[in-house]
């Protein structure tokens, strides 16, 4: 059948390139760009390039720049059949879905075979993760039996042969149409049996042959057989085998039947040659050689270091931690001995800026900078940074400013109480501020805002203006203490490079400072400092360290918490108790604090008002406040310390037992905070634009443009915001079992069951993290933008 | 020379992969044909996503051909208007930049009630105005913990992979002990 005539694009009044030109162009910018197929696509790419350049470095023969070529073509189709118009437009035109599967199955997966992916990718992955993660799995004999079973030639013709058929059935073809899901099932399948198919074709090294090589061409030929069949059914079938298309619109002037028998002939003709060349080059092989290369020693050694044996390379030195202060501009700013002062200035006059609005402003929070900069900005970007460097808002602190200033003007000198010199000052602090926030919604209070600023500079003022050292910081600054409690599992820390240059030194400049620099102020000894608690990231000891000795290094997150060894000016965590109620009040108050938001429990706290015949919201939540923030978690923690001590038989004792494993909530706490602030970041960090055009309004500036409220409004359609809260709480809970299990594995080490002093802790983890998620699912109150 | 670029390269990889992690602007489109008709010059069909229909979140998209010779129309204006068994009404602008398949007009909307919707799409293209009607069945929303399942399985799948490395690794070690 002839395509419907076309007619002359002068009648739609675009001239004939136009037409094509457009249409042309709005095809190739077609492309679907899935961040989760992209995000694995190049973690891929790194963990081979990472591989494949050590492997180089060691045998550039076996692994030479073709290798590398190959896997990356590869990634490339796999990405092109995936994301681009192909993808998007195979659901309009069969013969588009039959080149999507013919780039997935006969040019990917050899591809990537060919750059014998197995070594590279194994040697690419960070050396623990390899050792311990993927080496028991390797040199499991049962997953061993299981790898070679499907790699063996007829797991692999079997597995493709069956799959192509059955996705080609037009129930299932019609479910792949139908259903992105599906669609994404289908693709998987044809990709992983294509890698099994030609995985006896091409043995990737270090893979064996199973058949004798002359074997392969009967298989070739076979799959070909299939493939031919399938191709002509779907040439000569007279009838649309797929309904879907005969639905979609034609875009191309072909017809559904001239479509489908072109996507037979294009399987047909494409497929044979992807079978046929490889039977061609098996053949001249084997007439061409007489000898089968027996595989090296050293190849056989490297092998059996895929399964987890040791490699009798040189090993290479320990490799040093990544250093912030390392990279270029960064590390140069953060060097630059004003670069705080700058940071903290800026903070201190957008401090007064909020007070200035939050004073004399509209005292509505939503529009109000007051309202808004702190509670939503301010904690969402504190959070964001905990999450994914460390303890930076410390060290662009505005109160430091005051605290300067209170030092020059008032007598100082004195040591702070001994009394006081705990965490429970702070403990007391925190758990006032959040229940103040809740009972008197100072989200939504500006007015009150301002003075709990004012406060804060004021105590900064006098406290550092009286009192010798960083005193606010260490045992009263609330908000310093959720900073050191979260960066517990921050992946950067203020530590020292080379542990055996400290051995030698004398001056101790990081703890005491000389003539330019203060040394540590929260009396951290660098040497003996282990994880972020009380740092505030101020680099003092960068600056002072003779050596340069000190920077900001890359940690595992959470690693700090397993280890309970003597830390500088904390002592063991163990020991501790009024750190571990800071823990607790944080772990708990995130999901106080975050419950206290969801549309459930305000009708529940109304209900209660009402029937109590109170006029004020304030009893109620004090009470909540006593039972949820501190009766609950006290006797929960109690419980849970003594069923640890009698499950796991140990000697220790309940309060370092207990103190101990609370250390571990810290990363559910973490994720809970994160889940809830990072929604109000994401939902309202639009509002700061019309709240300052209406603080410059008010000032008399109309530069800035009238105030736009609908920025203020809830932004609608953010359906990954809830994927992201979860996966916050998913990698919370996570980390908290695998540190609570390698606590108890340290208790174990003493003769105790590692799985009876888990278990308790472990129930407590998972019913927080459930009780997580029942706060995510909740509706939740918009707080901090208009009609909330 | 080889070693430098290849860690340049590889540093490239892992930014891109951080870049990823951020939130993307939702772009829409596709699903099943849900209305075909001609109005005017135009033959005007109209997709939505996922196929079933749910409440919550759906992808309208829209294709406008010339009717005369299947080309497709590129420069219109193209509203979308839902209304709801219950009088709600649903309005939004589609537009080729929400679109993946820059032949289409796409937009996402949320659909909060089941039941049956009227469509109407409005095309406008220079002076000329044209519209076609048609009915969307919208069944009840998933529950929120079954459209998340894969998140909620990750733990448990998570927590199992844990275990079974701990047992191979115990295995391991008794059998280097023996």
């Amino acid at each position: 059948m002839l395509p419907r005539p076309v007619t002359h694009p002068s009648r739609l009044g675009l001239s004939k390139g136009d037409l094509v030109d457009s249409t042309g162009e709005a095809i190739f910018q077609s492309w679907k760009l899935d961040p989760g197929v992209l995000a694995l696509l190049l973690l891929t790419a790194v963990l081979y390039l990472r591989g494949w350049k050590r492997l180089h470095q060691q045998t550039p023969q076996r692994f030479g720049i073709n290798r590398l070529v190959c896997f990356f073509a590869g990634l490339a189709i796999l990405f092109l059949a995936t994301a681009s118009p192909l993808d998007v437009f195979s659901g309009l035109l069969l013969t588009v879905h039959m080149i999507q599967h013919f780039l997935l199955t006969m040019l990917a997966a050899p591809l990537i075979l060919l750059g014998a992916p197995y070594i590279p990718l194994l040697r690419g992955l960070p050396r623990k993760v390899r050792e311990r993660g993927a080496g028991p799995f390797l040199a499991s004999r049962a997953l061993q039996r299981l790898g070679r079973f499907l790699t063996h030639p007829l797991t692999g013709l079997l597995a493709f042969t069956l799959t192509t058929v059955a996705w080609h059935l037009p129930v299932l073809f019609e479910l792949a149409l139908g259903s992105e899901s599906w669609h994404i099932v289908e693709h998987l399948c044809f990709f992983l049996t294509a890698i099994l198919f030609w995985w006896p074709v091409i043995l990737p090294w270090p893979s064996r042959p199973q058949w004798p090589r002359w074997a392969i061409i009967p298989y070739l030929l076979f799959a070909d057989i299939q493939n031919t069949a399938l191709s002509a059914f779907l040439c000569f079938y007279e009838r649309v085998i797929y309904p879907t298309y005969t639905t979609a619109p034609r875009l191309t002037g072909m017809t559904v039947q001239e479509d489908q028998a072109g996507a037979g002939a294009m399987m047909w003709v494409l497929g044979s040659l992807a079978y046929l060349i490889p039977v061609g080059l098996v053949t001249v092989k084997l007439l061409g050689s007489h000898h089968e290369v027996q595989p090296s020693l050293y190849a056989r050694q490297l092998a059996d270091a895929s399964h987890g044996r040791s490699l009798p390379v040189q090993r290479r030195q320990e490799r040093k931690a990544w250093d912030l202060l390392s990279v270029p501009v960064i590390g140069a700013v953060l060097r630059w001995p004003y670069f705080r002062r700058v940071a903290q200035t800026v903070m201190f006059f957008l401090a007064l800026l909020l007070i200035a609005d939050g004073l004399f402003g509209h005292q509505m929070g939503s529009m109000n900078l007051a309202g808004i900069l702190p509670w939503t900005h301010w904690r969402g970007l504190a959070v964001i940074v905990l999450l994914i460097a460390g303890n930076f808002f410390c060290m662009a602190c505005p109160f430091m400013l005051t605290r300067d200033l209170g030092r020059r003007i008032l007598p100082g000198g004195w040591r702070w109480p001994r009394l006081l010199r705990s965490k429970w000052l702070a403990v007391a602090l925190v758990a006032t501020y959040l229940w103040a926030y809740e009972a008197f919604d100072l989200w939504d209070s500006p007015w009150w805002t301002a003075w709990i600023a004012i406060g804060y500079f004021a105590t900064a003022f006098l406290v550092d203006g009286l009192f010798k050292g960083a005193s606010f910081c260490k045992y009263v600054c609330p908000i310093g203490q959720f900073n050191f409690v979260h960066s517990l599992v921050s992946p950067l820390e203020v530590k020292v490079r080379d542990i055996d240059r400290c051995q030698t030194c004398k001056t101790f400049d990081c703890i005491r400072g000389n003539s330019q620099q203060l040394g540590c102020e929260l009396q951290l000894f660098q040497p003996k400092k282990l994880s972020n608690m009380d740092c505030t990231f101020c680099l003092e000891c960068v600056q002072a360290c003779p050596h340069d000795n000190v920077g900001i290094l890359a940690v595992v997150p959470g690693s700090q918490l397993i280890d309970d060894r003597y830390r500088s000016s904390l002592g063991k965590l163990s020991q501790r108790p009024d750190v571990a109620a800071l823990i607790l009040l944080m772990v708990f108050g995130a999901f106080v604090n975050a419950a206290g938001m969801i549309k459930p429990v305000s009708a529940w706290e109304e209900t209660l008002k009402s029937r109590f015949g109170l006029h004020s919201q304030v009893p109620i939540d004090t009470i909540l406040f006593i039972i949820f923030l501190l009766v609950v978690p006290m006797i929960v923690v109690g419980l849970c310390g003594a069923l640890s001590r009698f499950m796991g038989g140990t000697r220790a004792r309940w309060r370092e037992l207990t103190c101990s494993f609370v250390a571990a909530l810290v990363p559910l706490g973490f994720s809970m905070w994160l889940a809830h602030i990072v929604f109000h970041f994401v939902t309202g960090w639009s509002a700061v634009v019309p709240a300052v055009q209406r603080a410059a309004v008010e000032l008399g500036s109309a530069l800035l443009g009238k105030p736009d409220w609908s920025q203020a409004t809830v932004p609608s359609l953010l359906d990954w915001l809830p994927s992201l809260q979860l996966l916050f709480l998913d990698l919370g809970l996570l980390l908290t079992l695998y540190v609570s299990w390698r606590i108890a594995l340290r208790y174990a080490s003493r003769g105790a069951s590692a799985l009876g002093l888990f278990g308790p802790w472990a129930g407590l983890a998972v019913t927080l993290y459930i009780a997580a998620i029942w706060i995510v699912f909740q509706p939740m109150e918009m707080r901090g933008m208009m009609g909330h | 020379m080889l070693q430098h670029a290849s860690s340049i390269v590889s540093r490239s990889l892992l930014l891109s992969i951080l870049l990823l992690a951020l939130p993307i602007i939702v772009h829409g489109d596709g699903g099943r044909v849900q209305l075909q008709q001609k109005a005017d010059s135009f033959l005007i069909t109209v997709f939505a996503a996922p196929a079933p229909l749910r409440a919550g979140q759906v992808d309208i998209s829209v294709l406008i051909q010339n009717f005369e010779n299947d080309q497709p129309v590129l420069d219109a204006q193209v509203q979308i208007i839902l209304r709801g068994e219950s009088g709600m009404t649903v309005r939004a602008e589609a537009t080729r930049a929400e679109a993946k398949n820059k032949l289409l007009y796409a937009t996402m909307l949320n659909l909060p009630e089941s039941g049956q919707w009227q469509i109407e799409v409005e095309v406008k293209r220079g002076a000329k105005n044209s519209k076609v009607a048609g009915f969307l069945v919208v069944s009840p929303a998933w529950p929120l913990f079954l459209s998340h399942w894969r998140l909620l399985v990750l733990p448990p799948f998570a927590i199992a992979l844990f275990i079974l490395n701990q047992r191979l690794r115990s295995q391991m070690s008794a059998r280097r002990n023996r």
